[in-house]
C-alpha cells in the first residue's frame, strides 16, 4: 500500500480520527492499522513479520538477565537468518552455480521479498543491542513493541528507529493532545513528500531507465546524464518518504527521525553520510562500525573497518555485487579522503597559516562549492553502480564517463542539460527554503489571506491528485 | 480552521465546474485520446459514449457512423486531426452529406473488445445499426494464445454478457491480461471505481493530467507521434522482420470457424448487428514493406478465406488489403495522414454511394 494511494489515504484518515477521538486505545488503535497495513502486501508476510517481531519481544525480556549475551545472539542470528533466507539465499545460489556449477537453479532459491524486511531487521538487531547494553529498557507490553517495530509511517522505507527516540513516545501517547500547529507541519510535509514523488521521481525515473536501458549507446557525456538524472530521482524518491513518514509521525504526535538534509550539498563523503539516509548511516557507524573497532586501532584498521563496513551496507541495499561495489565505492572514497584531509590538507593550511596567509584563503568559499561540486560527481559515479543492472554494465559506463574521448554533447544532451539545471535549483531551493522555513511560514500567513492560501492548497492537491500514476510507481527503497 | 472551510468550499465549486463545465471536446475529440483512456480504458469508453448519446440527442446530425477498431481505425500515429473520422466528416461535408463519425477504436482492441463496446453502446441507448468495424488480417491468426481476443474490456465483457465471457475463459485464462485490464473484482478497484469515481476530480483526472502535461511540455509520447512515411525511418526493414511484426502477414491456414476464438467473436457481433447497416473493412498493408509475406501463397490463400466467410454472411465488406499506395503507410500497417485521408475516401464512397453503416436518424 503505497502513501500516494487513495487507498492508504483513508487509512490513514481513518486511523487518525480514532486515534484522536480514543485516547485510552490509541497502542491498539496503532497496532491493529500497522497489522492491516502490512497485511495488504500479503497475509503470509504479516504472520511471518509477527513471528519474528513476537520472538525478537520475548527474547528481549532475557537479554537483561542472566546469560544475556546468549539471547542477544539467538536474537541477532533470528533477525539475520530471515533476511538471509529471504533476501539472499537467490544470490548465494547464484554465485554458488557460478563458481562450483553444483547444477542449482538459482531462480529456484528467488524469493519474494517481503517488503520493509532490511528495515525492520535492522530495527530490531538494534533494539536488541540497546537493550542488551542497558542503552534502553527492554519494551514493558508486547503491544508497545509492535507499535515501535512496525509504525506503519515508517515500517517500509524507514527512518530505522532506535528504541531510545521511539518507545517514550508510544508509552506516553496516551497522553499526547492534538496540536494544530503540529497537524499542519505533518501535513506540510505530507505533501512536500508527495510533490517529490509524483511530480519529480516519477517523472524523472522513466527517462532515466530509458538511459540506462540503452547503456551500450551512451557516450560518456550521456552517462553522466544517466548518472545525473537518477542521483536526482532516488533522492527525490527516497527523501520523498522519509518526509511523508515524518509527516505522518507530526499527524499522529510522533517525532520520527530526520533522514535527509539536502545530501547533494555535502562537500565531502563524511558529510554526504551526515545528509543522505541518517538513520541508516548512524546505524552502520553504531552497530557495524564501532563494533569492529571503529577508529580506536590505528590509521589501516580504521580505513579497513569503514570499507568494511560500507561494503556490507552495500549488500543491506541489495542482494547483487553492484550493491557491494556501490559499497566499496563509498568506503574507498570516505577513507580517500581521510588520507587526503590528514596528509595533505592539514598540514598545508598549517603551512598556511604559519605564513599568516588571510583566512579566506584557507576557507574560502569558492573552495567549498568546488568540494560540493566533485562531492556530486563522485557520488553520480557511485549511483551508476547501484543502478546498473550488472557490474559490467557499471564499468563500461563509468570507464566512458571519465575518458574525456567519448565526451560529445549530443542533441539528446542538449535537451537534458537545462532540466539537469532544475532539478539541481530545486535542489539548492529546498535547502534554502528548508533553512529558513518557520520564516517563510510566518511571512507567508502574515501576508497571504486566508481565502488565497486555501486556493493555493487546494490548487496543490488538485495537481497531485491529478498527476499521480494510476499504476502507481513504487518508492525504490520499498526494493530494499 | 478558516482555511479548511475555504478549501471544502472551493473543492466543491471544482467538481461543479468540472461536471458541469468540462469541454466536451476534452474527452472526445475526432476520437478518445489513447493516452488519456489506456489507464482506465472501460471508465473512459462509458465517458464518451455518454458524451455520444448526449451529441446525437443535442444536434441530431442527419447520417451518422461509430466507428470500431484497433491503432488503424484509431489513427495512429497521427493525431486526431490526422484521423478517419476527422477526414471522413470533412469529404463527406464536401459531398453535400455531412456524416457524423463517432470512432471509439483503440490500439491494441481486438474483436472480443469491439463486440463489447457494441453492448456498451446498447446499455447506454445509442443504437447500433450504424456502424463500421476495421479488422486487420493479424486478427485471424492463431493465437498462441497471447493477445487475448479480449484485450481491454474483460471486466466489461463479464458484466455485460456472461455467457460469452464464460465460453471465452479457456483461452482467456491462457493469455496473459493486461495489468490494466486487471483487478476490478479488488475491494481497491470497488472503492475507486464506486467511491472516488463519484468525485468529477477523480473521473476526469486522466482527462486533466493529459492537458497539464500538455500545456507544461511534459507529454513523454503525446497523441501525435512520428507520421513521416515508412522508408524515411531507420531500421524499419529490419523490425518488422521480428515475429511479433511477422503475424500481419502469417501464412499458415487460418481456422475460419468458431473455434478461432477471433472469427467466434466476429459471429457475436454479426449476431447484435443483424438487421442493422454494417460495413467491415479489412485495413491496408504496406505491400512493399511485407512484400515477402504479401507474395506467400499461404497469405493469399487467406485473404480468400477471409473474403469468402463474409461473402457467406452476406454483410457489407471491404477488402483494403493492398488498395493504397505504398508511400501512405507510416510502417507495416499504420496509415501517414494523407493515408488516412484516402482510407476516409474510400470508406466514404462506399457509405455514401452503396450504403452500409450510413443511415438516417429516424
Amino acid at each position: 500500500m503505497l502513501f500516494h494511494s487513495p487507498e492508504f489515504l483513508l487509512l490513514l484518515l481513518l486511523t487518525l480520527v480514532l486515534f484522536w477521538a480514543m485516547p485510552r486505545l490509541r497502542t491498539p488503535i496503532l497496532a491493529a492499522a500497522n497489522a492491516l497495513f502490512y497485511a495488504a502486501s500479503g497475509w503470509e508476510y504479516l504472520l511471518l513479520f509477527l513471528v519474528v517481531a513476537a520472538a525478537t519481544y520475548w527474547l528481549s525480556q532475557r537479554v537483561v538477565g542472566p546469560r544475556g549475551r546468549v539471547y542477544l545472539w539467538i536474537g541477532v542470528i533470528l533477525n539475520l537468518a530471515n533476511l538471509g533466507l529471504f533476501k539472499y539465499t537467490g544470490f548465494m545460489a547464484r554465485n554458488l552455480e557460478r563458481l562450483l556449477g553444483l547444477g542449482i537453479d538459482p531462480a529456484a532459491w528467488q524469493w519474494v521479498l517481503p517488503v520493509g524486511i532490511s528495515f525492520y531487521t535492522f530495527q530490531m538487531i538494534a533494539y536488541l543491542v540497546d537493550v542488551f547494553r542497558g542503552q534502553i529498557p527492554p519494551a514493558r507490553r508486547p503491544l508497545d513493541f509492535w507499535v515501535f517495530i512496525s509504525f506503519f509511517g515508517q515500517l517500509i522505507a524507514g527512518p530505522i528507529m532506535r528504541g531510545a527516540q521511539f518507545l517514550p513516545q508510544i508509552r506516553e501517547m496516551g497522553r499526547l493532545h492534538p496540536e494544530w500547529q503540529r497537524v499542519k507541519y505533518g501535513l506540510f510535509l505530507f505533501t512536500l513528500g508527495m510533490g517529490k514523488k509524483i511530480l519529480l521521481a516519477d517523472r524523472i525515473g522513466p527517462r532515466a531507465d530509458a538511459f540506462f536501458a540503452s547503456w551500450q549507446n551512451l557516450n560518456g557525456v550521456e552517462a553522466w546524464v544517466a548518472g545525473w538524472l537518477f542521483a536526482f530521482q532516488i533522492y527525490f524518491d527516497f527523501s520523498a518518504y522519509s518526509e511523508m513518514a515524518l509527516g505522518i509521525g507530526h499527524l499522529f504526535g510522533f517525532d520520527l527521525a530526520v533522514n535527509f538534509r539536502t545530501p547533494y550539498l555535502a562537500g565531502n563523503p563524511a558529510e554526504f553520510w551526515r545528509r543522505w539516509h541518517i538513520t541508516l548511516s548512524q546505524w552502520i557507524r553504531d552497530y557495524i562500525y564501532i563494533p569492529l573497532g571503529g577508529s580506536r586501532r590505528g590509521e589501516v584498521r580504521t580505513h579497513g573497518n569503514m570499507i568494511i563496513a560500507m561494503a556490507l551496507s552495500g549488500l543491506w541495499h541489495g542482494a547483487a555485487w553492484t550493491f557491494v561495489a556501490w559499497g566499496l565505492f563509498h568506503g574507498v572514497l570516505a577513507a580517500g579522503h581521510k588520507l587526503w584531509i590528514r596528509h595533505a590538507v592539514t598540514p598545508l593550511s598549517r603551512r598556511l597559516q604559519e605564513r599568516q596567509w588571510p583566512a579566506w584563503v584557507v576557507k574560502n568559499p569558492i573552495l567549498r562549492w568546488l568540494s560540493v561540486f566533485l562531492m556530486f560527481q563522485a557520488t553520480t559515479v557511485g549511483w551508476i553502480f547501484f543502478r546498473a543492472g550488472s557490474l559490467t554494465v557499471a564499468v563500461t559506463l563509468v570507464r566512458r564517463m571519465l575518458d574525456p574521448g567519448t565526451w560529445l554533447l549530443t542533441p539528446v544532451v542538449m535537451r537534458y542539460l537545462p532540466v539537469l539545471g532544475i532539478l539541481a535549483a530545486l535542489h539548492l531551493a529546498e535547502f534554502w527554503l528548508r533553512h529558513r522555513e518557520a520564516d517563510w511560514y510566518r511571512a507567508w500567513r502574515r501576508w497571504v489571506p486566508t481565502p488565497l492560501r486555501a486556493a493555493v492548497y487546494t490548487a496543490i492537491a488538485t495537481l497531485l491528485l491529478i498527476m499521480t500514476e494510476t499504476e502507481q510507481v513504487s518508492f525504490i527503497y520499498f526494493r530494499f | 480552521m478558516r482555511t479548511v472551510g475555504y478549501m471544502l468550499f472551493y473543492f466543491v465549486i471544482l467538481q461543479v465546474a468540472l461536471q458541469y463545465g468540462l469541454p466536451g471536446e476534452w474527452v472526445y475529440h475526432y476520437r478518445l485520446d489513447y493516452e488519456v483512456a489506456k489507464h482506465d480504458m472501460a471508465a473512459y469508453l462509458h465517458r464518451a459514449i455518454d458524451a455520444i448519446a448526449e451529441d446525437l440527442h443535442q444536434t441530431k446530425p442527419e447520417e451518422y457512423v461509430i466507428l470500431l477498431g484497433d491503432s488503424v481505425a484509431y489513427s495512429g500515429p497521427g493525431g486526431p486531426d490526422q484521423s478517419i473520422g476527422y477526414y471522413l466528416e470533412q469529404w463527406s461535408r464536401q459531398q453535400g452529406r455531412p456524416l457524423r463519425v463517432y470512432n471509439l477504436a483503440q490500439p491494441a482492441m481486438q474483436a472480443g473488445d469491439i463486440y463489447t463496446v457494441l453492448l456498451m453502446l446498447e446499455e447506454h441507448g445509442v443504437p447500433l445499426d450504424r456502424v463500421v468495424v476495421s479488422l486487420i488480417y493479424a486478427g485471424f491468426v492463431a493465437r498462441e494464445p497471447d493477445p487475448p481476443v479480449v484485450f481491454w474490456l474483460q471486466d466489461e465483457l463479464q458484466r455485460l454478457d456472461p455467457q460469452s465471457w464464460k465460453a471465452l475463459q479457456g483461452h482467456l485464462g491462457a493469455a496473459s491480461t493486461p495489468a490494466a485490464a486487471q483487478g476490478a473484482a479488488s475491494w481497491q478497484a470497488r472503492f475507486r471505481e464506486q467511491v472516488l469515481g463519484s468525485l468529477p476530480l477523480w473521473r476526469y483526472r486522466h482527462v486533466l493530467r493529459a492537458r497539464v502535461e500538455r500545456l507544461l511540455g511534459l507529454a513523454a509520447g503525446g497523441e501525435v507521434q512520428d507520421t513521416r512515411p515508412w522508408y524515411e525511418k531507420e531500421g524499419i526493414r529490419e523490425l518488422v522482420r521480428q515475429p511479433l511484426y511477422q503475424r500481419v502477414v502469417d501464412p499458415r491456414p487460418f481456422d475460419m470457424t468458431p473455434a478461432n476464438p477471433h472469427v467466434a467473436m466476429l459471429e457475436r457481433i454479426l449476431a447484435r448487428t443483424r438487421g442493422a447497416e454494417v460495413l467491415f473493412f479489412l485495413s491496408p498493408l504496406n505491400q512493399e514493406l511485407m512484400a515477402e509475406g504479401v507474395e506467400h501463397p499461404g497469405y493469399r490463400a487467406n485473404l480468400r478465406r477471409i473474403d469468402a466467410w463474409f461473402a457467406a454472411k452476406s454483410v457489407a465488406y471491404l477488402n483494403l488489403e493492398s488498395t493504397l499506395p505504398d508511400d501512405r503507410f507510416a510502417d507495416h500497417v499504420h496509415l501517414t495522414p494523407a493515408g488516412y485521408q484516402e482510407l476516409a475516401v474510400q470508406l466514404g464512397e462506399h457509405l455514401l454511394t452503396r450504403g452500409g453503416g450510413a443511415r438516417a436518424l429516424p
